[in-house]
């Protein structure tokens, strides 16, 4: 079922290759960089742990972030929904992302 | 298919950390649980391939039917929001992917418990996560004589460049998810492998002008690869400015239709008795034996009620869809769902997550799987 012998990413890891006689190899000090610059930039909330690692090689371990937050939080009701809410003209952005601030996950 | 067990690999977070896989653990807690996997046959993994691709090719028969005879009603699906779901099925807008939730254990036919089309997520760690887990399985036969029903990464690198999308692709979601952020950001690393540019914003930086979405420099978004569930999308301020916008979305707006639970609904009596569906309706009563109520805008096993069962969570206030219970198999005390992937129309792996619960939650682990 799988062809490739390796798997490359270009963004994740900062760039690595995955399997064949690599393994995994390391990405470039530069790809770590610019990672840990659109991290913070874009103010995700692993980008502490993604600037550790472009600063040093120690263990990053990923805990503690997934989940956190909005556990039992209420949404605003989908039921029954008759459309669009709102003044689509009210502001130039924000328009998109209310329902979400009410979930912690928007995927299934 | 079996469980096995096996000691994981000492190396594992520092494996996960140099893969960017930012969610390895919850709260001390491992989701890529490595310390078991699932066993199938190739005969196994040929069934489940072949159910698959029969029940996306019923799905869009059933999507196909609910456009022309307007079924956007029963489906949940606001009158106001039907003509752009329909406009999108209308322009055959492709699907990048989606994830079939089937109950199996080995036997009989799988069954689908319920269609993810609009928001997968677990996409990273079966794509990526459980291969790269393969290669290193030392079980003193060598990763050599193992598989793994997985062509994800070269499908999506793929499909990327089959659907007919702009150079220019941006990616959104909501920005306080780390799951969420990264299933985006590995999707973003598929497409650029492809070919496209592949900027990242948050739902709330996405801009309009008065004629088109805009991204934080202002340059108009004529593809947008949003996790964020249409039915959000429809409810928001801006949601109102989608028909206007040539923006293409992906995954397109027609993906609501199976999207919704009550599409459990709908494909059971267009293809009633098939033997992938357990039987479902939008009446409690009807199936002939014990059911499970889903609210059909519901997610990650929250506000569903089965026999011995009541989960809490936001969604109590919908409608529901009730659907044939069939608890799931049980494996060394866990109870797996097989996610099998489409991507671009096409079966092209699975991911397995299980829980010691029969329901699965945002909680569950993820584990990997291989045949042989």
């Amino acid at each position: 079922m799988r062809m490739a012998h390796t798997i490359t990413l270009v963004l994740l890891g900062g760039g690595v290759m995955l399997g064949g006689a690599a393994m995994m190899m390391p990405s470039t000090g530069a790809a770590r960089q610019r990672e840990c610059q659109e991290a913070r930039a874009q103010a995700r909330p692993d980008a502490d742990q993604i600037c550790a690692s472009a600063r040093s090689s120690s263990t990053r371990t990923g805990g503690g972030l997934f989940f956190a937050g909005g556990g039992g939080t209420r949404g605003p009701a989908l039921a029954g929904a008759t459309g669009f809410r709102g003044d689509p003209s009210a502001s130039s952005r924000g328009g998109f992302g209310g329902v979400g601030r009410a979930f912690s996950s928007s995927g299934g | 298919m079996e469980r096995r067990t096996l000691e994981p690999r000492p190396d594992r977070r520092e494996r996960a950390r140099r893969m960017g896989f930012a969610f390895a653990d919850v709260a001390g807690e491992p989701y890529w649980d490595e310390s078991a996997y699932y066993r199938f046959t190739e005969g196994e993994i040929d069934a489940l391939e072949a159910a698959t691709a029969e029940i996306e090719r019923i799905s869009r028969a059933a999507v196909a039917h609910a456009v022309a005879n307007d079924l956007n009603g029963p489906l949940g699906i606001p009158d106001g929001a039907w003509p752009i779901v329909k406009r999108s099925w209308e322009r055959a807008e492709p699907s990048l992917y989606g994830r079939l939730d089937l109950r199996w254990d080995g036997t009989g036919e799988p069954k689908l418990l319920e269609y993810n089309a609009d928001t997968p997520t677990a996409l990273f760690e079966a794509a990526v996560v459980q291969w790269e887990w393969l290669q290193c399985l030392d079980d003193g036969r060598g990763p050599e004589l193992h598989d793994q029903f997985n062509g994800l990464h070269e499908a999506l690198i793929a499909a990327w460049g089959r659907i007919g999308l702009p150079p220019t692709v941006h990616f959104c979601c909501d920005g306080s998810s780390v799951e969420d952020r990264g299933t985006v950001d590995y999707l973003r690393d598929t497409a650029i492998q492809a070919g496209h540019e592949a900027p990242f914003l948050t739902m709330e930086e996405i801009g309009w002008n008065g004629v088109v979405f805009t991204d934080l420099e202002d340059r108009p978004i004529e593809a947008m690869f949003k996790l964020y569930p249409w039915d959000w999308l429809l409810r928001e301020a801006f949601g109102a400015n989608i028909a206007k916008a040539r923006t293409r979305w992906i995954e397109p707006a027609w993906r609501l239709i199976p999207a919704s639970k009550a599409f459990l609904s709908l494909i059971w009596h267009l293809f009633p008795d098939h033997p992938n569906l357990l039987a479902a309706h939008l009446e409690p009563g009807l199936t002939g034996g014990p059911e499970i109520a889903k609210p059909i805008w519901g997610r990650e096993g929250s506000n569903i009620s089965a026999p011995g069962i009541e989960t809490d969570g936001p969604y109590a206030d919908q409608p529901r869809v009730w659907q044939a219970y069939a608890e799931l198999p049980r494996f060394g005390g866990r109870y797996p769902v097989i996610g099998s992937w489409i991507i671009d129309g096409a079966p092209a792996g699975i991911g397995i997550r299980e829980d010691s619960t029969p329901v699965t939650r945002d909680t569950s682990r993820f584990v990997p799987h291989l045949f042989d």
